[in-house]
């Protein structure tokens, strides 16, 4: 079992505990056990969601990297059309010269 | 100069679209499949978490302002606990990179430049004409557009798969780290997000169960309360679905990103592979024939 699990399961405990007492006084102490426990709970979470959102940066700028290079092989495939009509252009302007060439 | 010069280097330009076909072959089947599949796997769960997180910004606050109330507590200021707005915006901004690479690789996969290619073949067979002088059959001439078009697919084809190859292996440590971390994050027994939120349902579950004990008289105390149990409920409902699925989501998103990986790098062809192969052999080889080449 977890950290994690231990303590939500801790933290379910608790609560059964709450629900299940008909004194009220008890109703609060336990509570206050429960406060105690989500107090390092939240302490615990703090810590990780902060070193969680440093690495959610970083992949997210690794991703967002790979995704310029997508980007970059798309503009490179839609070149290759591009090129065909760059050698029917050429294949143009070699017959315009020829017909000047044989007119001269 | 006579049209048979003319056939030849043309009929042996369609000669070499068979080599052309198996040294620039694209990719298989099965990893069109496996992009498809990836592709579909990070659309959902990028949208899944986009979606669902800022809705566990404004659950934690409601459950949390319910609780104070109920006990009286004068600390209002960190109601959102770690929900605060950048925390969440950056997981967002993570989901959306998830759903954008997924889409970008599909359109990848999908962009045959089929429209172009056929309107730069058709330019090129005008071209050609024009310095040759008319000396092949119209048949002749399609079939030269053909060979052109068909070549400028397969080199197009083995493009997308080079950017695959190199893309794919290089963003996979990310994928997988951003499937884990949200994973952890919708998880409520996580230590991250989804575990403060499973405390808050908690906190005011025992909040509700006193203030029950209490016996509230007055028609807006019991008002509240019930309205305060329904939001645990349904909040509660939501956390659980939402962690089950996270889990079963973003594992399904790893597989899928190692499927894709694999079937990149492994160049084992499938008998499905081989079939649309000759498929594509046999679109080039009627044009070949128009030609009359041997």
């Amino acid at each position: 079992m977890t950290l994690g699990e231990m303590l939500a399961s801790f933290s379910r405990q608790l609560v059964d505990l709450i629900q299940s007492t008909n004194d009220i006084v008890r109703k609060r102490q336990l509570r206050d056990q429960l406060d105690q426990l989500h107090t390092l709970v939240g302490q615990l979470v703090d810590a990780n969601v902060n070193r969680a959102t440093t690495e959610y940066a970083a992949a997210t700028q690794g991703i967002q990297a790979d995704i310029a290079a997508i980007q970059n092989a798309q503009q490179d495939i839609a070149k290759i059309a591009q090129t065909i009509d760059a050698i029917a252009k050429t294949l143009n302007a070699l017959e315009q010269l020829a017909k000047k060439v044989a007119a001269a | 100069m006579s049209s048979f010069n003319h056939v030849r280097p043309v009929s042996r330009l369609l000669a070499l679209v068979p080599a052309l076909a198996l040294a620039a072959c694209g990719l298989t089947v099965a990893q069109r499949s496996a992009v498809g599949q990836f592709a579909g796997a990070s659309a959902a769960s990028g949208e899944f978490a986009a979606s669902e997180l800022p809705h566990m910004r404004e659950a934690a606050i409601n459950l949390d302002a319910a609780s104070a109330v109920l006990r009286g507590r004068t600390d209002l200021g960190k109601l959102a606990g770690p929900f605060t707005p950048e925390v969440i915006a950056v997981r967002v901004a993570a989901a959306e990179a998830l759903q954008s690479y997924g889409r970008l690789l599909q359109a990848l996969v999908e962009d045959t430049q089929q429209a172009q290619l056929a309107a730069a073949s058709s330019h090129f067979v005008a071209s050609f004409k024009n310095v040759a002088g008319k000396s092949l059959s119209d048949g002749q001439y399609q079939a030269l557009g053909t060979a052109v078009e068909v070549i400028g697919g397969f080199i197009v084809e083995r493009k997308k798969k080079e950017a695959l190859m190199q893309i794919v292996p290089q963003v996979k440590p990310d994928v997988d780290k951003l499937c884990d971390l949200f994973i952890a994050d919708f998880s409520g027994t996580g230590l991250q997000l989804g575990q403060q939120l499973a405390a808050d349902i908690d906190a005011l579950t025992a909040d509700l169960s006193i203030a029950l004990a209490e016996l509230p008289r007055s028609f807006s105390d019991r008002s509240f309360v019930v309205q305060a149990q329904a939001l645990v409920d349904r909040e509660n409902a939501r956390a659980q679905a939402n962690s089950a699925h996270a889990k079963d989501t973003f594992t399904r998103l790893k597989q899928a990103n190692a499927q894709l990986a694999n079937v990149l790098a492994s160049e084992t062809a499938s008998i499905e592979d081989i079939v649309a192969l000759a498929k594509q052999v046999q679109a080039w080889a009627s044009a070949r024939q128009a030609l009359g080449a041997k």
